[in-house]
């Protein structure tokens, strides 16, 4: 780590698909404790570079430095389930949950990378452990407001609880930092006010947070540093009053022609 | 919920004590099958134990890790053929009880698990289903083809019943004589020495033979015994007679072993015992040979002696026997105890998890490729073991038992009961495999008109294959046409109830009321009764 208040170091981080450089040499940092969102135009790359780093798909080339619990690993040669073991969770942009499984369980299924127990374990019945289990978990699922749902099916939850609910799962891994893939996209305003203190709960205890967030609104309100990618290039970085400021954001979110009207600009 | 839980217990109990008490129902349980009585009962019963063996490991990978497995019969192959061939290499001298047999068949299929697993560990769906497929065809064709372990197309029989125990028993003199003399045909081309031999043993108790009748005299004569038990001693054979040389054979039926050597009395030129004998077809144990050359012999009689060295097994269980239905029905109960455990566990959860998504399921911190091994070996696992019981139910291992089909009958029981759901898997197999035995049995209409029995004589095509006239009434046998009603069950499944009888996760509305309620709409598209909703 160049900079030991970092959690996460990438550097020239590079995704090709065939001819498509979908991420391209993507160098950034993230501050141990803050909240910092990835923002671009459809298709600038914000989910591949969220893959590159759960190694859903293998980046080309560069290097990802992340400080885990027990010290800085490299994130490029370690595969996805020991990334999440080592202290990232992630949400996905179109829900992934297990769909067969109730609620409680989908949050039990984030606690297996940190708790023990295999095939003879099983054979043996281990009543209490599992207890403690479902201990742990309903605590998750009351942390994002779910705990009277726990029975439930997980696809009978409503999609605003569906994306909750994948935040607890991601929570019950125990990371260090958490990547948010769009949490807001499909929420009314009541639903994302409450989000946005979610966020700010898991800030608060001790989880380091990446966000890709469409609704501009919240990234301002919640983020500390904001990353801006276009064309899988890193094309603006700072803070989000700074950023959104910057000619080329607006560039690429507005086109070439857009002129901010004179005093509208903020 | 915790009323519906112990209505469930409650019947869980009463079909435990049902299946504990069926051994000893006698002619009480024959009025359920009439046709072929109590026996029967407890033999389709035992079946479907079996059946609910294999389903439930099947229904790891199938069900709970989501993985189609069309290849299921592979692992019931090895397992058969493993604990037979563990009994049959003289070699080997295994005297190991059951239990030890098959816990090695089920490692054994268990290792073939993990090796067809590992390459595989990327694939899902169609392509997994494919490759699973694929594997079976080569277990199969191998083991039609390698002749010299499997028997080939025949395949092994008369290996002993499963013995839970084998003691020492001490060793046994076997006396054979032989009298020669000479033919009073004189010499023919067929006997060219025009000598006739007779063969005599003691003690007696080790010979039950009789002379077969289709054995032409002085040229070929055959003596049979089938033991009536034959972990009772060993099996004495009079072989080969074919007028130049006098072949006897012991066949000793394993447990027994010959293991000191024979002597034959007053050497002669041209006889000798050989032990063990070399060219042993597969199905056969160790077939000591006593041979005389007729032609270099001259009238008198002959005496050979051969120590017989068994281990003998002390309890046999056989099939249709209390002792053997109730192994089953305790490795049935280990299988479903063992199961509900890991379906239950954090390695239950991380399959389901498998199953519904394996790419979230890494970000969990899953190592899907490790988690999955674990299930295609205790998937191979319990397959070996219920292959080993279906050798020793059988008595008999062939490529004819275990086929492709075999595979699409373990699997159905789980389509049927509901993947995944173990309620589901016992059920699917109570209702396939009962259904099938069920639809073996002849069905006798007495008092029929005769115009119905004259109908049924004029008539072909399906109706002769399933109708036939007798002395009392018409008969219907639908033993020939089961498989199309097999076909019609699945079909209507997949139409009215596509997750099975109790899909996975208390899915399914409750059946009858659903049945009920289908039908009813399927009646009122049929026959335009339903009104349109107002307003529609």
């Amino acid at each position: 780590m160049r900079d030991p208040a970092h959690i996460l170091e990438a550097e020239g981080i590079t995704v090709q698909f065939g001819g498509v450089r979908a991420v391209a040499g993507v160098s950034l940092a993230i501050h141990e404790g803050s909240i910092t969102a990835l923002i671009g135009p459809n298709g600038a790359g914000k989910t591949t570079f969220f893959n590159a780093l759960t190694r859903l798909v293998q980046p080309t080339s560069g290097r990802l430095r992340f400080v885990a619990a027990e010290g800085e690993v490299e994130l490029t040669t370690m595969p996805p389930d020991h990334i999440a073991r080592a202290g990232i969770a992630r949400t996905f942009q179109n829900i992934r949950l297990f769909t067969d499984l109730s609620v409680l369980d989908n949050v039990k299924v984030g606690l297996h990378g940190r708790t023990r127990g295999g095939f003879w374990r099983a054979l043996a019945g281990n009543r209490a452990e599992e207890q403690r289990l479902t201990g742990a978990a309903l605590e998750y699922l009351d942390f994002v407001g779910l705990a009277q749902r726990e029975a439930e099916q997980s696809d009978s939850l409503s999609y605003g609880e569906q994306r909750k609910l994948e935040i607890a799962r991601a929570l019950a891994c125990g990371p260090r930092l958490l990547l948010l893939d769009e949490p807001a996209a499909g929420m009314n305003p009541q639903e994302t006010q409450a989000l946005v203190e979610l966020i700010r709960r898991i800030r608060r205890a001790g989880v380091t947070i990446l966000l890709i967030e469409h609704d501009m609104k919240l990234v301002m309100r919640i983020s500390d540093f904001v990353y801006v990618l276009d064309h899988g290039e890193l094309i603006a970085q700072g803070e989000p009053a700074l950023v959104q400021k910057d000619a080329r954001v607006i560039e690429a979110y507005l086109g070439p022609q857009y002129r901010p009207p004179a005093g509208e600009a903020n | 919920m915790s009323g519906w839980r112990s209505r469930s217990a409650q019947f869980l109990l009463a079909l435990l004590l049902f299946l504990l008490a069926l051994p000893w129902l006698g002619p009480a349980g024959a009025e359920l099958l009439p046709a072929t009585g109590h026996g029967r009962l407890m033999e389709v019963c035992l079946l479907i134990l079996i059946y609910v063996i294999l389903a439930l490991g099947l229904n790891v990978v199938v069900g709970f890790t989501g993985l189609l497995d069309l290849g299921y019969v592979a692992f019931m192959t090895v397992g058969a053929y493993t604990s037979v061939l563990l009994y049959r290499q003289p070699e080997w001298q295994f005297t190991g009880s059951f239990f030890v047999v098959a816990f090695i068949a089920g490692l054994h299929c268990a290792l073939w698990g993990v090796l067809r697993g590992a390459p595989t560990l990327r694939l899902t769906g169609d392509y997994y289903a494919i490759v699973t497929l694929a594997f079976a065809e080569i277990v199969f064709l191998l083991v039609l083809n390698e002749s010299w372990l499997t028997g080939g197309p025949s395949g092994i029989k008369g290996y002993p019943p499963i013995a839970l125990s084998y003691q020492e028993a001490p060793a046994r003199q076997v006396e054979l004589r032989l009298r020669v003399s000479p033919d009073p045909r004189g010499s023919t081309p067929e006997n060219p020495s025009g000598l006739t031999a007779e063969p005599s043993f003691t003690p007696q108790d080790l010979w039950l033979g009789e002379l077969s009748p289709d054995a032409s005299p002085g040229l070929r004569r055959r003596y049979e015994r089938s033991s009536p038990d034959s972990g009772a001693g060993p099996e004495l054979r009079f072989r080969n007679w074919d007028g130049q040389m006098a072949f006897v054979e012991l066949e000793a039926q394993a447990p027994w072993v010959v293991l000191g050597s024979g002597v034959i009395d007053g050497e002669s030129p041209g006889s000798a015992v050989q032990i063990p004998m070399e060219g042993r077809e597969p199905g056969a144990f160790l077939k000591p040979l006593i041979y005389w050359d007729l032609a270099l012999l001259s009238p008198g009689e002959y005496r050979a002696e051969i120590r017989l060295e068994p281990r003998f097994a002390r309890q046999v269980l056989k099939d249709g026997t209390p002792g053997f239905f109730y192994l089953v029905l305790l490795l049935a109960l280990i299988t479903l105890g063992a199961v509900t455990l890991l379906h239950h566990s954090r390695l239950g959860r991380a399959w389901a998890a498998i199953k519904a998504d394996p790419v979230s399921a890494r970000s969990c911190g899953i190592q899907v490729g490790g988690e999955k091994m674990i299930a295609f070996a205790f998937s191979g696992f319990v397959g070996g073991v219920g292959g080993s019981l279906m050798a020793f139910k059988f008595l008999i291992v062939s490529t004819n038992i275990f086929d492709f089909w075999s595979s699409i009958v373990v699997l159905c029981c789980i389509v049927l009961g509901g993947m995944g759901n173990i309620r589901g898997v016992l059920i699917g197999a109570l209702c396939f495999i009962g259904l099938g035995e069920l639809l073996r049995e002849p069905y006798l209409f007495a008092g029929v008109s005769d115009s119905t029995r004259a109908w049924v004589e004029n008539s072909g095509g399906i109706v002769k294959q399933i109708l036939s006239v007798k002395e009392e009434g018409v008969e219907l046998n639908l033993a020939r046409t089961r498989y199309l009603f097999f076909g019609l069950i699945l079909v209507l499944f997949m139409i009215f109830r596509p997750g099975g009888l109790l899909p996975p996760g208390g899915r399914g509305k409750p059946l009858l009321p659903e049945l009920r309620q289908r039908l009813t709409a399927l009646a009122g598209d049929l026959f335009h009764l339903r009104k349109d909703p107002p307003g529609a």
